[in-house]
C-alpha cells in the first residue's frame, strides 16, 4: 500500500505534515507531557500528547475514506519512535458528542500497519457522568513498559468500580 | 484499610485522573489552534505547496 510523503517540521510540538491526493492537509503534533505521569517520574521525560488534525479541506466535503492515509501514519510514527522510551497519550474531545467516532477512526488507521512495532492500551478516564476515551501508545521494547501500564491499570481499575 | 477509606482513595484518584484528563482536552484544544495559525505561517505553506505539488505529479501520472 502507497503512502503520501509526510514532511517534518520540527518546533517544540514535533509538527508533520502530509497532503492527501483530495489536497487535504493534515497536521501531525506531539507536544511534550511532563505531568501524565507524574513530573518526578522517570517515564514523563519521553512522554507526549497527540493531535492529528485536516489542518486544510478546501473541498468543501468531508474527507472520504482514504486507504493511503493509514500507512501515512505508521510511517510518522516510525519517524518520531526512535527513542524506544517514547509514550505517547491521545485523549478524545467529546464536546460535539463525537469521541467515540474519533477514537474508533485513529484506531483503525493506527492498528491496520502499527501492531507490530506498538503497543496500544485503551482507557476510560473519569466517573460515571464525566469521561474521556485515552489512548497510551508505546513501542514493545520500551524499557519503562511495566511503570506505565502499572501507572494507567490503577486509574482504569479504579474507574470501573 | 475500611471499606469508607477505600472509597475516599478511589474518589481522590478518579479527581486526580479528571484534572489530568480536563489538562489534556485543554492542550488538544491549544494544539488544534495552533494547527490551524500554521496554515497561515508562510514557511509551512511553502511546505504545503512542495508536497502537494510532489502529488501532482505523482497521481497525475497514474
Amino acid at each position: 500500500m502507497s503512502s503520501y510523503d509526510f514532511d517534518f517540521i520540527g518546533g517544540f510540538n514535533s509538527t508533520y505534515v502530509f497532503v492527501t491526493k483530495h489536497s487535504i492537509v493534515y497536521e501531525i503534533k506531539f507536544k511534550p507531557s511532563t505531568y501524565i505521569f507524574g513530573y518526578q517520574a522517570i517515564e514523563s521525560e519521553f512522554a507526549y500528547e497527540f493531535v492529528i488534525e485536516v489542518a486544510e479541506n478546501l473541498t468543501g466535503k468531508n474527507p472520504v475514506l482514504d486507504t493511503a492515509i493509514s500507512p501515512t501514519i505508521a510511517s510518522i510514527f516510525y519517524d518520531f519512535f526512535k527513542l524506544k522510551e517514547t509514550v505517547v497519550v491521545y485523549i478524545c474531545d467529546d464536546s460535539d458528542g463525537k469521541a467515540k467516532v474519533r477514537n474508533r477512526k485513529f484506531s483503525q488507521w493506527f492498528e491496520q500497519y502499527n501492531r507490530l512495532i506498538f503497543l496500544k492500551f485503551d482507557f476510560s478516564l473519569g466517573t460515571e457522568t464525566e469521561y474521556y476515551l485515552t489512548t497510551i501508545i508505546t513501542r514493545f521494547d520500551n524499557p519503562k513498559l511495566s511503570e506505565i501500564i502499572k501507572s494507567f491499570q490503577n486509574i482504569n481499575n479504579d474507574y470501573k468500580k | 484499610m475500611t471499606i469508607e477509606q477505600e472509597i475516599a482513595q478511589h474518589a481522590q484518584i478518579q479527581e486526580r485522573m479528571l484534572v489530568i484528563a480536563r489538562q489534556m482536552i485543554e492542550n488538544k484544544r491549544i494544539l488544534q489552534k495552533e494547527i490551524k495559525d500554521d496554515m497561515k505561517n508562510p514557511e509551512i505553506r511553502a511546505v504545503i505547496d512542495k508536497l502537494k505539488e510532489r502529488n501532482k505529479s505523482r497521481y497525475e501520472q497514474l
